[in-house]
């Protein structure tokens, strides 16, 4: 009886050691990622990508990673690896805007965020991004237009709203403005800009 | 009847076409400063006014790199007895004619390390008559844009190459040094200028100039007229002579020094393609004979992107 419970102990040791001898690399990656350690969850899956420097996930995964250690050159190298092997993918496309958006490559990242809209019209993350593009590259009647035809399309999307108040305060449409900021309070209460922008024009919230 | 081989090379290239106009339109973008300028001299025994009228284009590619050029006309209405340096001015004629040609490029890179972009910029300025070339300069520089845009900072070297048979070759060298930050919330700007301006041959000026110019910058986040989208406000101290202003692409090649100056700059955004812009600086000045004289400076800028 002894030796069979040392037999099942045995062989229960062999087979976790074996399962974490060969842990997949995506689990590691995702496991490190989840703790943050975006580094380690790169360097999980750095085998992959010297096996196959094709391998898609891969570069999309290391793009992501890249970005969220603040390496944004990586990032950027890494989606446009993988928008070269895969020109339709949209993934790719809306990942390089986060990079491209954190180094105010505004150009750039307005034209990746129009490519994608154009096969995936109102992607949302493709619409925000081109939001704040508009904004930062001073294109307010723009802005103004898409975000109103935006809003009609995510309706209790708060984001949206306040790029059609600002665009709207800028413009001199303070109508659209406040009533814009009004929708952002009910959607996000304690908004401060809405009720700094409510407070400046004596508008109750 | 059009061959098979004609129509797919003619479809290949209607489809070539189209995919180089889609990718050139979203890669490259365009735009064109129309500016002209009027100076008026109250004091000055010889030059009475100038006018300049100008016009830029720039060629964008992404985020990475411009190109500039540019085409001046400048025309300076002198007094009855004008004893303009002809080495300088280009002709001793009642009315003073220069044209200036600019040709630049700005090339940008990213960094991480330094969490910012980082310009490469160099010009080349050529102020010629139709007769001869009164000067050539060469501009280079490096400056640096923090990623949340809120320093920028620029160090720029300057080499005048003024030439004629009075004064050849003289050279003034102008280092100049920025310093641009916003306060807060990028709706306010402070810049700092510092710039030297030396002759090495101490033939033009006898000595290091050295100056700054200090700037306030306010957006005030409108559109439209008639409230500016934003105002500027600046003042210089110390003194320059023959400066070379790159950010109008402006050669002050008056032999006299300049050792006040304030302006005020006023930006309208008229739609989402195109800015206004109305600029007037009161200067005043100083010959070599010791005359003091006081210039206006008044100039329309018109910014249309495409």
């Amino acid at each position: 009886m002894k030796t069979k419970y040392l037999n099942v102990a045995l062989i229960t040791a062999c087979l976790s050691t074996t399962a974490m001898g060969n842990e997949n690399p995506w689990e590691i990656s995702h496991k490190l990622e989840a703790k943050a350690n975006y580094a380690g969850a790169a360097q999980a899956i750095q085998g992959v990508l010297e096996n196959n420097p094709q391998h898609e996930y891969a570069l999309i995964r290391n793009g992501w990673l890249s970005y969220l250690q603040k390496d944004y050159n990586a990032s950027v190298s890494h989606y446009e690896a993988a928008i070269e092997i895969n020109p339709k993918s949209l993934d790719a496309k809306l990942g390089i805007t986060l990079p491209l958006m954190a180094q105010g490559r505004w150009q750039e990242t307005a034209n990746y965020a129009k490519q994608v809209l154009k096969v995936a019209p109102h992607q949302y993350y493709a619409d925000i991004r081109l939001m704040a593009c508009e904004e930062a590259l001073l294109q307010w009647n723009t802005l103004l237009e898409h975000a109103q035809k935006t809003s009609l399309i995510y309706p209790t999307d708060a984001t949206i709203l306040i790029y059609l108040a600002r665009a709207a305060s800028v413009t001199g449409d303070n109508k659209i403005a406040i009533y814009a900021y009004k929708n952002v309070l009910q959607r996000t209460p304690g908004n401060f800009e809405a009720i700094r922008f409510l407070a400046s024009n004596n508008v109750n919230p | 009847m059009a061959s098979k081989h004609q129509i797919t090379a003619a479809s290949l290239l209607l489809i070539t076409t189209s995919i180089f106009s889609d990718v050139f339109a979203d890669n490259w973008t365009n735009s064109n400063d129309i500016k002209t300028t009027f100076i008026s001299y109250q004091g000055d025994t010889t030059r009475n006014n100038l006018t300049d009228v100008g016009i830029n284009h720039q060629t964008h590619y992404l985020d990475k790199f411009s190109l500039l050029f540019g085409y001046n006309y400048t025309k300076l209405n002198t007094s009855q007895r004008a004893n303009i340096d002809s080495s300088i001015a280009g002709n001793v004629d009642r009315n003073v004619q220069q044209r200036q040609l600019t040709v630049g490029a700005n090339w940008f890179q990213y960094s991480d390390f330094i969490n910012g972009r980082v310009g490469w910029h160099i010009k080349n300025y050529s102020l010629f008559t139709p007769a001869s070339t009164i000067a050539n300069v060469y501009n280079g520089g490096l400056s640096y844009l923090n990623y949340q845009n809120t320093l920028y900072l620029d160090a720029l070297f300057t080499q005048s190459q003024y030439t004629n048979s009075q004064t050849s070759d003289n050279t003034v060298n102008q280092a100049n040094l920025s310093i641009e930050f916003s306060p807060g919330l990028k709706s306010s700007w402070l810049s700092v200028q510092l710039v030297a301006i030396d002759n090495s041959d101490n033939f033009l000026f006898d000595s290091t100039l050295y100056s700054a110019n200090v700037e306030w910058t306010q957006y005030l986040s409108r559109t439209g007229f008639p409230i500016p989208m934003s105002l500027v406000i600046g003042s210089q101290i110390g003194e320059q002579r023959y400066l070379v202003l790159h950010r109008l692409d402006s050669i002050n090649n008056n032999p006299d020094a300049q050792y006040s100056s304030n302006w005020i700059y006023a930006n309208w955004q008229i739609n989402d393609n195109s800015q206004l812009s109305l600029s007037v600086v009161a200067s005043e000045h100083q010959s070599d004979l010791q005359e003091k004289y006081d210039s206006l400076y008044s100039s329309i800028l018109l910014n249309i992107k495409w």
